[in-house]
């Protein structure tokens, strides 16, 4: 019996301490429901309780009225979502089946190049990247900031199609010559299919990277409110003037639903795409 | 390469657009109460009654404002018509970056506002603004609370701390007074009503930091003095959330705009209103800060004519007083004042108050500079890191050297 | 023709990637290594004026804050140890939980490892929001927890001291990056075959000492690969700090990219773009650096 209850004991210990952990992860998103939940005209409660003891979705409403550009915040992170992904992964699918399937004279220092472009930040080349816009005539446009976004995605992806495309055993490719395919319709016809899981993680990595991680780009690079994304759109409210927090929240719980609703379906990708090949 | 191409005929084609009927860039903020469609509305009456003339009206919230504009300037794409805060005025003229506005206003357009408001769009003895938002800041406290304590609306300092130790001494759950630490643009002002109430000031008129003279020092050791009396940690707290404390009873009175006292009467809380009270060493009844938001002209503006038009349309008696009952702004203008909407409870005081009301930044250069030594300042006496002239003599050294003296 | 062709392939496809690379990476940092040389503002880019070294040497020598130490070197010294705390919290916490996570003698793995990437998908900057309103002292459900566990006896104030706020935000940062460190540890660890455990278990090994000595050993590799991207990545870091303490109390969690930040926007008249080039350049050093390190361990890996 004695080895069975350790294990039950076991268990049980694990499963507090997951429960802990998750507990961690998840408390800001718990704090933003319940705020979000709670009817905005009850007083503030200090301190707070822990359940909501009434409940209300009017705030959901109340927002779509207080951020009368909210659905366009929306429809402007989405567009930057989709922008990014559609260059990253244009850029990175010829680009990762030339440096894993061909010998060339650029290759290792473009490999090497790809690591190294993965280390910077929009911070760092912030100034520049403004100048660079402006001069093209991109500031308070959506093409702008998709191309600066799509600067800090570019190494990642290409970098995650080199490593996949590694980890392809080339006779596939060869019989696909053999049917008759040149060198670069190979590409569509046997090679993206092949790459399916990479390319997904890259739709979602560079998708929620436009939709979400612009913070600092959209605040130097778009200055008009049309072309704001959610997190920005939904700070300018944070000033100025006493915010309203219920409100605020159910704003914020709605916008993050999409990327974590896509992130849920796609996890298993994402975990096969960013751990084949090299990274290990 | 094939993008680029496409990208520049676009713009090509957006260009020659534009130069189809006059168009007129208004930069707007949005937030707080500044709505999208009201605004709209004013472009469109505009365009009504000028055909042929295209109100472009481009929107930021204001946290984003400051650096909208200085990027615009900067890349020689200045709107025509800039809604700025007063406070950048010198920053702005220094630069050319706009114009005097003297010969477009005529005189009755001044004397319809008083000398104080013209006094904050002032630079070099010229004006570059038009005022459009005012405002001014009294003690919102809580009635019932007062009641409780047997204590009435406080005239100077001694009786301001005294209330705020009864109440906070009045209960584990409360506190006395509501006050702001964090390093945000709101906090300086909260600060500076002390400042002014004590007679001090950030500069002099030739420029030069006075920070750090004796009512300045008594001030900030005042407000440090009183957050033994507020609520815990104040760093942590901005002007606009302490709203938040006062709903819900936790707090006996703070400083802000008339607003947040109907939001909070709405809440429930039996609200009542009284002027910043006189510091030591002030020398009038009361005091506040003006802060006012104005309009301005680009230099980069290739219709000044119909800028200065559409200046005048929106700061018409009408469209002012209009714009000042929906978002609770004190009205600039003297005419308004008089009108039976602000010569409410709640008004009197904050409309009162403009007499000896001082503007929030005159002859300062660089606003955000001087603010970020102003809120140093703050922190550091608060946290312990200094004595209160210590913390004044490093922000007036560095104020100095803001306004390069 | 053919021949010909073959060899020109690979060259063809790398354009897009190429031309990326050199407009959007390549431009902006000669840009940026040029304007470290001169001296400007955003207000007027075309009045620069060429300074040479002064603004590396301001780098060092601007000591309004603190006499002792220049404003660039304090907030450098700064990132690196909220960047150090951080990255050790996110591996330590990462590989505990990764191993929890996996263990199976967990009921719902699948759940839990599902629920722990949503922080991913929620941008910096509205997380740190969130964070600000969890931890409120008046408000907040962490302060209600504490209150009403009887931890405490007064509402703690996260943000009001300088090493509060300090602690506060790398812990909320290696919350934002903990996902991502968890994800991979657990496809380390599953590349370590059972076998091994079974063995050590037969030679009456318990769960701790197969931790150090089979798990900790194996996982080695993937341990220093993204531990060091990780530490790329937080020295980059900006969202977090900027809502929730705007670099203060007091310039307490001002760090590298903060205070860029503000020498390029708030400080018009004592910064400009010349030094806040001058500090990215060094930070781009950094990176460099740290990168090098990086690059050598991935060969090693694949040698």
């Amino acid at each position: 019996m004695k080895p069975r209850t350790k294990i039950v004991w076991k268990k049980i210990f694990l499963q507090i301490l997951a429960l802990l952990f998750i507990a961690f992860m998840l408390l800001p998103i718990y704090q933003m429901v319940i705020t979000a939940l709670r009817p905005a005209d009850l007083p503030w409660e200090s301190p707070s309780s822990l359940f909501p003891k009434k409940v209300t979705l009017s705030n959901f409403a109340k927002a779509f009225e207080l951020v009368p550009r909210f659905p366009r915040y929306l429809l402007n992170s989405f567009i930057y979502g989709i922008g990014v992904s559609f260059i990253s992964l244009i850029i990175a699918i010829p680009s990762g089946y030339a440096l894993a399937r061909y010998r060339f004279l650029l290759k290792k220092p473009l490999m090497i190049f790809v690591i190294y472009a993965n280390m910077f930040a929009p911070i760092m080349l912030l100034v520049p990247i403004f100048v660079i816009m402006d001069g093209l005539g991109l500031v308070d446009s959506y093409m702008g900031v998709i191309l600066a976004g799509s600067v800090f995605t570019i190494p990642l992806s290409t970098w995650l199609t080199v490593s996949y495309m590694q980890g392809i055993p080339k006779e596939i490719e060869e019989a696909g010559f053999v049917d008759g395919c040149n060198s670069f319709n190979i590409i569509p016809r046997v090679v993206i299919p092949l790459m399916k899981p990479a390319l997904v993680a890259i739709f979602i990595y560079s998708f929620i990277t436009g939709w979400s991680q612009q913070f600092i780009l959209a605040l130097v690079l778009v200055k008009d409110d049309k072309l704001m994304p959610i997190a920005q759109g939904l700070y300018q409210f944070f000033s100025r003037s006493s915010v309203r927090w219920n409100e605020l929240m159910a704003a914020i719980l709605l916008s993050t639903l999409v990327p974590i609703f896509l992130f849920l379906v796609v996890q298993k990708y994402i975990v096969r795409g960013l751990t084949s090949g090299s990274i290990k | 390469m094939k993008k680029f191409v496409v990208l520049m005929l676009v713009a090509f084609l957006f260009v020659g657009l534009a130069f189809s009927e006059e168009t007129l860039r208004v930069l707007l903020p949005i937030g707080g109460g500044y709505t999208i469609e009201d605004q709209e509305a004013i472009g469109n009456e505009y365009e009504e009654a000028n055909p042929g003339v295209n109100v472009e009206m481009e929107f930021v919230g204001w946290s984003n404002l400051w650096n909208k504009i200085i990027t615009s300037i900067g890349s020689g794409s200045a709107p025509d018509v800039m809604y700025i805060g007063s406070r950048w005025i010198p920053a702005l003229a220094d630069l050319g970056a706009i114009i005097p506005l003297d010969e477009y206003i005529s005189q009755e357009k001044r004397d319809m506002y008083y000398d104080s408001v013209w006094d904050t769009v002032s630079y070099s003895g010229k004006t570059y603004g038009v005022v459009r938002a005012m405002s001014t800041k009294a003690f919102i406290y809580n009635k019932e609370m007062f009641a409780e304590n047997n204590l009435d609306i406080h005239k100077n300092w001694t009786e301001l701390k005294t209330a705020a130790k009864v109440i906070d001494n009045s209960g584990s759950d409360v506190y006395g007074i509501g006050l702001a630490g964090q390093r945000f643009v709101s906090t300086v002002t909260q600060f500076q009503q002390y400042l002014y109430a004590n007679g001090g000031n950030i500069v002099n008129k030739e420029g030069e930091a006075i920070i750090n003279n004796e009512n300045g020092v008594q001030a900030l050791d005042f407000y440090v003095e009183l957050s033994e009396y507020s609520q815990p940690g104040i760093s942590e707290w901005k002007r606009e959330d302490l709203i938040k404390l006062f709903e819900s009873g936790k707090i006996g009175m703070f400083i802000d705009h008339i607003h947040n006292a109907k939001a909070a009467e709405e809440k429930g809380i039996d609200v009542g209103i009284f002027p910043i009270p006189t510091g030591p060493m002030g020398d009038k009844p009361y005091s506040t800060v003006i802060v006012t938001d104005c309009i301005s002209i680009s230099s980069q503006s290739k219709n000044k004519e119909l800028a200065k038009d559409f200046m005048n349309f929106m700061t018409s008696f009408e469209k002012q007083k209009k714009w000042d009952l929906t978002l609770g702004f004190v009205p600039p203008m003297v005419e308004e004042k008089e009108l039976p909407e602000f010569q409410t409870e709640f008004w009197k005081p904050y409309v009162e108050a403009i007499q000896y009301g001082v503007p929030e930044a005159v002859n300062i250069k660089d606003w955000e500079g001087v603010q970020q030594a102003v809120i140093d300042a703050l922190q550091k006496v608060i946290l312990g890191q200094s004595t209160p002239q210590e913390a004044m003599d490093t922000a007036a050294y560095l104020i100095n050297l803001l306004q390069g003296n | 023709m053919e021949k010909l062709k073959k060899t020109h392939v690979p060259y063809i496809l790398i354009i897009p990637l190429l031309l990326a690379f050199i407009v959007l990476i390549g431009f902006p940092l000669l840009n940026v290594l040029k304007t470290s040389f001169y001296k400007g503002t955003f207000l007027n880019p075309s009045a620069q004026s060429f300074v040479g070294t002064a603004n590396y040497e301001w780098l060092f020598n601007f000591k309004i804050y603190n006499p002792d130490v220049s404003y660039f070197v304090s907030a450098f010294s700064r990132s690196l140890l909220w960047v150090a705390m951080s990255v050790i919290i996110k591996v330590v916490v990462g590989i505990l939980a990764a191993v929890l996570l996996d263990s199976k003698y967990l009921i719902g793995k699948k759940i839990y490892r599902a629920l722990v990437v949503i922080p991913w998908a929620i941008p910096w900057a509205i997380a740190a929001m969130m964070w600000a309103w969890t931890l409120n002292s008046q408000f907040g459900i962490v302060n209600s927890i504490l209150l009403k566990s009887g931890l405490v006896d007064s509402p703690v104030s996260f943000f009001s001291s300088t090493s509060g706020a300090f602690m506060t935000t790398f812990v909320i940062d290696a919350w934002a990056g903990m996902p991502f460190m968890v994800i991979m540890f657990i496809s380390g660890l599953q590349n370590i075959p059972e076998t091994y455990y079974e063995a050590a278990r037969l030679d009456g090994a318990g769960a701790w000492k197969q931790f150090f000595k089979i798990t900790l050993p194996i996982m080695k590799p993937v341990t220093l690969t993204v531990s060091l991207l990780s530490m790329v990545w937080t020295f980059n870091s900006f969202d977090v700090i900027w809502v929730l303490t705007q670099g203060g109390p007091v310039r307490a969690t001002e760090t590298l990219p903060i205070a860029i930040y503000n020498t390029s926007f708030r400080m018009l008249r004592m910064g400009g773009i010349g030094k806040a080039s001058a500090m990215t350049i060094v930070q781009v050093l950094v990176v460099t650096f740290i990168s090098v390190f990086y690059i050598r361990t991935l060969r090693e890996d694949e040698a």
